[in-house]
């Protein structure tokens, strides 16, 4: 059904240029979006809207390109997920370097589990690593669909989730937080 | 170290994973950004059948003056036929530049 209402407004903008039905899609995906873009960028809020802004208004140029092939939300994490890398490379790599393993969970008197901030936990990784990670537990998507996404064999997709999940495992554990109630 | 499952991972994400706030200006802000909306083939077309009833109405109208000014009879037939016509043509070029200007106004 979700489909099915995505294509009409796909349709629609891209054979009428219909603007409402364009906004309703920038509506039901803006949440989304964002929030690839804030575990991307360690919780940079700003950059996030402005990348998520970048991301919506590439799709409204190429949205003939899409062929239907897969979902629009993929088709449009895709895109995302391309807007970013661009963005690192502009910016040399250097901003979305990931910090020093040694990195701990910010220090205060309350329990761990109020202070953790996955967000912040996740600037450990790699981009890629955060990349997939980000599409496969805050996104909830499968590997097949994240190998579409990235551009990655599902093999590789699979080998950055597991070292993330490994390097994710040690910092939580370094930082006092042993498991989920 | 037990090895967390897939699940735990989601449930920790889920509850440490803060989420962007609610911007409801986001969207127009997306949409003023697009460029200027071109006229549709379906406005395109709104406008010539627009012209068409406005030089046919114009076209009556100096028909049935001329009609009038030369052969003044309002007993006549032929007078009522023509002030009919003008009539439709005036309704009909009302509800065309209503059509007209409401798919400029779906536009935007």
């Amino acid at each position: 059904m979700e489909k099915t209402e995505d294509m009409m407004w796909v349709a629609r903008c891209a054979l009428l240029d219909d603007r409402k039905a364009f906004a309703s899609l920038v509506d039901k995906y803006q949440g989304r979006v964002k929030r690839f873009f804030l575990s991307l960028t360690g919780g940079d809020e700003s950059l996030s809207d402005d990348l998520a802004q970048e991301t919506f208004i590439k799709v409204y140029y190429h949205l003939r390109s899409y062929k239907g092939l897969s979902s629009f939300s993929t088709w449009l994490f895709r895109v995302a997920y391309n807007l970013y890398y661009d963005e690192l490379r502009k910016r040399g790599d250097r901003y979305f370097e990931p910090l020093d393993e040694a990195a701990t969970i910010p220090q205060s008197p309350e329990p761990v589990d109020r202070r953790l901030d996955m967000t912040q936990a996740l600037s450990i990784l790699r981009p890629e690593e955060r990349t997939v990670v980000t599409l496969y537990f805050v996104e909830d998507m499968a590997i097949a669909r994240i190998a579409a996404v990235t551009g990655m064999p599902e093999g590789t997709v699979k080998s950055y989730l597991s070292r993330a999940k490994q390097k994710l495992g040690e910092y939580l554990k370094k930082n006092g937080y042993e498991r989920v109630e | 170290m037990k090895e967390w499952n897939d699940d735990q991972w989601r449930e920790l994400f889920d509850r440490h994973t803060p989420q962007p706030r609610r911007d409801r200006w986001f969207t127009r802000r997306v949409m003023n950004r697009l460029p200027r909306k071109r006229w549709s083939l379906e406005t395109k077309i709104s406008l010539v059948v627009l012209v068409l009833i406005l030089l046919i109405c114009t076209a009556l109208c100096v028909a049935f003056a001329r009609e009038l000014t030369a052969n003044p009879c309002w007993n006549c037939a032929g007078t009522w036929v023509m002030y009919g016509a003008l009539t439709v043509a005036c309704i009909l070029l009302g509800a065309q530049a209503n059509s007209f200007f409401r798919s400029i106004y779906d536009a935007s």
